[in-house]
């Protein structure tokens, strides 16, 4: 088979539909890498309308451009489209797009997950902008402080379409996320380590874990807060035993490593490009890993320091303060990393090169501001001025804005294959840096004049006018840049000038491709054993299209790729991959029924939708392409490897292990919410206590166990293949069935309970515990249909370690809520 | 703090800049760049220097807490949508209306709540923030030299009539605050 | 997998004992712990102090432990990325649990 036959065969297996239908059946990761950066963009650029209108108001005292009640949905929808619907689906777009053909592979490990985020994502972005057209956008700041956001401050639909379209939206987050990690650890070219990964895996990798342990805190708020306002539930009411000052912890909780979450990826970028533009290698790269990494936990002890002026004592403060500061020290160790990685080559200055200029002007002063902020009294006079609103800007749009336009350019070439021909972008550059400049300097000294964050106007006599003036104009130039920046890719888009293959001499895989890239990626995956195999071989893409590599013959109509071993790169298994379907964005949509009954209060829908969601879900499972030949099978070079699904820990495995991590994290909020208000709530004790009842906690505890010690056994049968392991199976049935009984039994009593935020919270943990029982009884029933059904259909050990996951972590859930909330009374 | 920053920047901006203007040393070896870059400039450089703008600022926030004393004269804010009211430990029953009256020359602790939502205390001239929330109180430890008339606003945003929402703080010499209590009395 | 825990271990233990001192910190509070007395320091002081000592203790066990050939990572990057992450613990552990021996309490 020669390489033009070869592309022919990998092109027809691995594309998507024509026209429409493409759109919205297509699961490859390039086509849904460049619709989440298209969609990503489209709302940047919903944001910056907002944003101008914001400083249309701000440019004259005594503004009559709009009245406040719609300012207020102006700020607050510029900060939530900003954060949630651009930032991080950039990154998530970027990352999927980028990621297989950076580790050198032909997809991401769940293609279908990949779409179900995205269409999640759009879906939910869709009913903010809905409410933003409406007039019904929630107004009470991108932080939705309660009681202000309670139903008794803002009684409208506006806050719920905040906590439910956001929440819509960080479903799509988590699935990228898991899908970031098992692509990162286990679907890379042979022979690529961890240590030969290129950095930008090493920055995503991180980053997905962040939003794995950084999202689950909102999450957790966001419903709570919704029940609240839906069913009186005063988790945030202090005359009810509540704490608005729970909301703060949770928010915060998310909140600040939201900030490193943003900025990582775009560390990324500069770690990828800056040295491609120095013609030499990244300078201490293992440094650079342990600082991004360093980065990422000490971002998760800092989220007090937004809450520095409620009145928390001086030692506590002191603890974040400290925090605060020591995180500028891996931030520095990558500057000067990326500085003395300039010194070490011979610099370029290309128009990437200028956009990362940019970036180390405006993200420093960011940082030094941000070291600023982080001593106490200083933030007790700064907190909450237009001086934070300056400091964030700083660091967001220098520390992510500038990074990505540096990657849109340099990536370009890669996406389209074409190179730019006009030097509209070198203009729109300096447009976008003196503008911003301009604009978000003079709001630091507006803001050390005493300008609060979010006034809708300002009297004459403040002595104001002038600076702010200044700011909106310069505002108005940088938007002009930002509409160049569009005008050129269109431009660009529009003119096809064929570029080289790879314009700026890069040494990573994503170039030993042709471009526009094929939706197969690569028509044999190569074998690496450099952290730049193209700089190393120059023959390598051509080695590539002659499929000197594995799996250089197409089998079939089969979407064929290999998984490697998490730490060394050893080519581990086979994986066969689903082709398009209309199941990912049929599932988003019932997903999104699900949150538009919440939404609008028809709570009906509510189950009807999760029962559509379930049954789907279980035909996602099942149309899984089962295997077609069992045992080992050729992958080329003379190697033979079993098939994913029948190796021990498939990629499932892996994506649930992730997803219960994140799932973990969200029940540890959970109790972190418990012992708050136990602790620190005001206007506790409860009048009423829940009662211990022996009988709820015996048969609770007995069926956690039952089910633990059935799983073990199912596992055993199925590794020993006779007999069917219909007894584990039953066991564990028997034991989700007890732990299931003992939870809603405990539910029942505590629903009594709910009009004060005691019995509220125990309320939730057992529910939660109650769901968790459900979802592990639905796994369990999948396994025993598997069994029932025997032949190609019988349970793999894969199988069972999946469905052991979910058993073993509702066990646990069941267990640990049942002993901490029945023995509560006891513990007044 | 301010001086600090702008040479720590003027730094960063000369080392960026000497990067394009300088022919690169030959063969300098990676260990000893890494050396100078990440041990040096990276590591030890940051750490001196924000341990010492790190206990700086602690040893300042514990000399602005609230420390007992003889003479504390306690008032209380009540914050709500959109407006502040006064209360006065040493006249029960006084209340005023967006103005706060204090004595100079004294220390003062404002006890701080919001009868709503979350807002915060801010007199920019005599303290930093201090957020009025409900179901808790906050005490801020506030001392002005100078009798006089001082601006205060919320600076937590509290809805609609967040902009205007604004009080004044009065600070009395002790016959004008003998008076002031003296007239409650009547 | 092994490897993966072996770098994010070190950071993840500060993080949980950062914050469970901050933890403590507001469950001493609530309870008065300021106002007990126990041989010439209050109860919350001795509290502290000890929490930040045992924390430290912890971290440089899990130093001790990634260098040591019993966990050490067979890959020679992974063993110096979990060294350099397990020192820099050490370090937040001591730069930002410091204020517990220090500062006034519950104030």
């Amino acid at each position: 088979m020669n390489a033009l036959a070869r592309h022919r065969a990998l092109s027809r297996i691995w594309s998507s539909q024509p026209g429409w239908r493409g759109v919205i059946s297509t699961v490859n990761h390039s086509d849904i890498g460049r619709m989440f950066l298209l969609v990503a963009t489209l709302f940047f650029l919903i944001g910056g309308v907002l944003a101008m209108l914001i400083r249309t108001q701000l440019a004259t005292a005594r503004s009559a451009f709009v009245a406040p009640a719609i300012y207020d949905q102006i700020f607050t929808m510029h900060g939530t489209v900003m954060m949630f619907l651009f930032a991080i689906p950039l990154f998530e777009g970027a990352a999927v797009y980028l990621l297989p053909k950076l580790l050198g592979t032909r997809d991401l490990a769940f293609p279908r997950l990949t779409a179900y985020g995205f269409w999640c994502y759009v879906f939910g972005g869709l009913m903010l902008v809905f409410a933003l057209l409406a007039g019904l956008a929630p107004d009470s700041g991108w932080f939705m402080y309660p009681p202000l956001s309670s139903s008794a401050h803002s009684p409208g639909v506006n806050a719920d379409f905040w906590l439910i379209g956001v929440t819509f939206v960080e479903v799509s987050a988590i699935a990228a996320a898991v899908e970031i990690c098992v692509s990162i650890l286990k679907f890379r070219a042979p022979g690529m380590s961890l240590d030969l990964m290129p950095i930008f895996a090493w920055y995503a990798l991180v980053t997905a874990l962040m939003i794995l342990m950084g999202f689950p805190p909102l999450i957790l708020g966001s419903i709570l807060l919704e029940l609240e306002r839906a069913f009186g539930f005063p988790f945030f009411e202090s005359a009810l035993g509540g704490s608005p000052l729970l909301w703060q912890h949770l928010f915060w909780l998310f909140g600040h490593p939201e900030v490193y979450i943003i900025f990582l990826p775009a560390a990324g970028v500069i770690s990828t490009v800056l040295p491609v533009m120095a013609r030499t290698t990244l300078l201490g790269y293992r440094w650079v890993v342990a600082a991004a990494v360093a980065l990422a936990f000490l971002s998760f002890g800092l989220w007090v320091h937004h809450m520095f002026a409620t009145g928390i004592p001086h030692m506590g403060l002191a603890f974040f303060s400290a925090a605060s500061t020591l995180v500028a020290v891996p931030t520095g160790i990558q500057i000067f990393a990326w500085l003395g990685t300039l010194w070490k080559g011979q610099p370029r200055l290309t128009l990437p090169m200028l956009y990362i200029i940019g970036f180390f002007f405006t993200f420093v002063i960011g940082g030094l501001t941000g070291v600023m902020v982080a001593i106490v009294p200083f933030d007790w006079q700064a907190h909450d001025t237009a001086f934070i609103t300056a400091h964030l800007h700083y660091v967001l749009f220098g520390g992510f804005v500038f990074p990505m336009l540096a990657g849109l350019y340099y990536w370009l070439p890669q996406l389209t294959g074409r190179k730019r021909f006009f030097r509209i972008g070198e203009m729109a550059f300096w447009l976008i840096f003196m503008g911003f400049n301009g604009a978000f300097l003079a709001m630091h000294w507006v803001g050390l004049l005493g300008q609060r964050r979010r006034i809708a106007w300002y009297p004459e006599n403040a002595g104001w006018t002038e600076i702010n003036l200044m700011s909106s104009i310069s505002a108005f130039v940088m938007a002009i840049g930002v509409a160049m920046v569009v005008f050129d890719i269109a431009l660009h888009a529009l003119l096809a000038i064929r570029g080289s293959r790879n314009p700026w001499g890069a040494g990573t895989l994503e170039w030993a491709m042709p471009t526009p890239p094929a939706a197969y990626n690569f028509a044999s995956i190569p074998i690496v054993g450099d952290r730049e195999p193209l700089a190393r071989d120059p023959e390598l893409a051509n080695k590539i299209a002659r499929g000197e590599y594995f799996l250089g013959a197409p089998r079939g109509e089969l979407r064929e790729t290999l998984t490697v071993d998490a730490a060394g790169g050893r080519p581990e298994a086979l994986v066969i991959f689903p082709g398009n379907s209309t199941l990912p964005i049929t599932l988003a949509a019932f997903t999104g029924a699900g949150f538009l009954g919440a939404l609008i209060r028809v709570y009906w829908v509510i189950p009807l939708a999760l029962l559509f969601v379930v049954g789907l879900s279980l035909r996602w499972g099942w149309s899984q392409r089962e295997a077609t030949h069992t045992g080992l099978q050729n992958v080329g070079r003379a190697t033979l490897l079993p098939q994913a699904i029948e190796t021990d820990r498939s990629p499932g495995w892996w994506g649930s292990a992730f997803l219960l991590g994140a799932d973990a994290v969200l029940y540890g909020s959970l109790f972190f919410g418990y012992a708050f208000l136990w602790t620190v709530g005001p206007n506790w004790p409860p009048p009423q206590w829940l009662s211990l009842s022996v009988l709820e906690l015996a048969l609770g505890l007995i069926g956690a166990a039952v089910e633990v010690i059935g799983i073990l056994l199912a596992g055993r049968a199925v590794s020993r293949s006779s007999p069917p392991p219909s007894l584990g199976i039953l066991l564990t049935l028997a034991g989700a069935a007890m732990t299931i009984a003992a939870l809603a039994m405990t539910l029942t009593r505590a629903g009594q309970l709910t009009d004060y935020a005691y019995g509220a919270t125990i309320f939730v943990m057992i529910a939660y515990a109650l769901i968790h029982a459900a979802i592990a009884a639905i796994t369990i029933c999948s396994l025993a249909y598997r069994t029932l059904r025997g032949g190609a259909a019988r349970p793999r050990t894969s199988n069972v370690n999946i469905v052991r996951l979910w058993t073993d972590y509702a066990a646990f859930v069941a267990a640990t809520s049942l002993i901490a909330t029945q023995f509560s009374s006891y513990l007044r | 703090m301010l001086a600090g920053s702008a040479a720590i920047f003027t730094l960063v901006m000369l080392l960026l800049l000497i990067a394009y203007r300088r022919t690169p040393a030959p063969h300098q070896s990676e260990h000893r760049q890494e050396r100078f870059w990440l041990y040096g400039l990276g590591l030890a450089f940051p750490l001196a220097t924000l341990a010492a703008l790190l206990i700086y600022g602690l040893v300042v926030g514990e000399t602005l807490l609230p420390k007992s004393g003889d003479d504390v004269v306690t008032v209380r804010a009540e914050a709500r949508q959109w407006s502040w009211s006064f209360g006065y430990a040493d006249a029960a029953g006084l209340r005023t209306q967006g103005v706060l009256h204090i004595p100079a020359g004294r220390p003062v602790d404002v006890e701080i709540t919001s009868l709503d939502v979350v807002h915060s205390f801010w007199a920019p001239r005599l303290a930093g923030k201090l957020d009025a929330i409900p179901g808790q109180v906050n005490v801020l430890r506030i001392e002005v030299a100078e009798p006089g008339e001082y601006q205060g606003v919320d600076a937590e945003f509290s809805g609609p009539g967040y902009s205007g929402d604004a009080f004044t703080v009065i600070a009395h010499d002790p016959a004008g605050w003998g008076a002031f209590l003296g007239r409650a009395k009547e | 997998m092994k490897d993966v825990v072996r770098i994010v271990i070190a950071m993840l233990v500060w993080l949980a004992l950062f914050s469970a001192l901050y933890g403590l910190e507001g469950v001493g509070c609530a309870a008065g712990w300021q106002h007990i007395q126990v041989t010439g320091a209050t109860l919350f002081q001795a509290a502290m102090t000890l929490a930040f000592f045992v924390a430290l203790l912890i971290l440089a066990a899990v130093l001790v432990g990634l260098r040591s050939p019993l966990f050490r990572s067979a890959s020679p990057f992974v063993a110096h990325i979990s060294t350099m992450l397990a020192v820099a613990a050490l370090v937040a552990g001591a730069w930002t649990l410091f204020p517990a021996l220090a500062l006034s309490h519950c104030a």
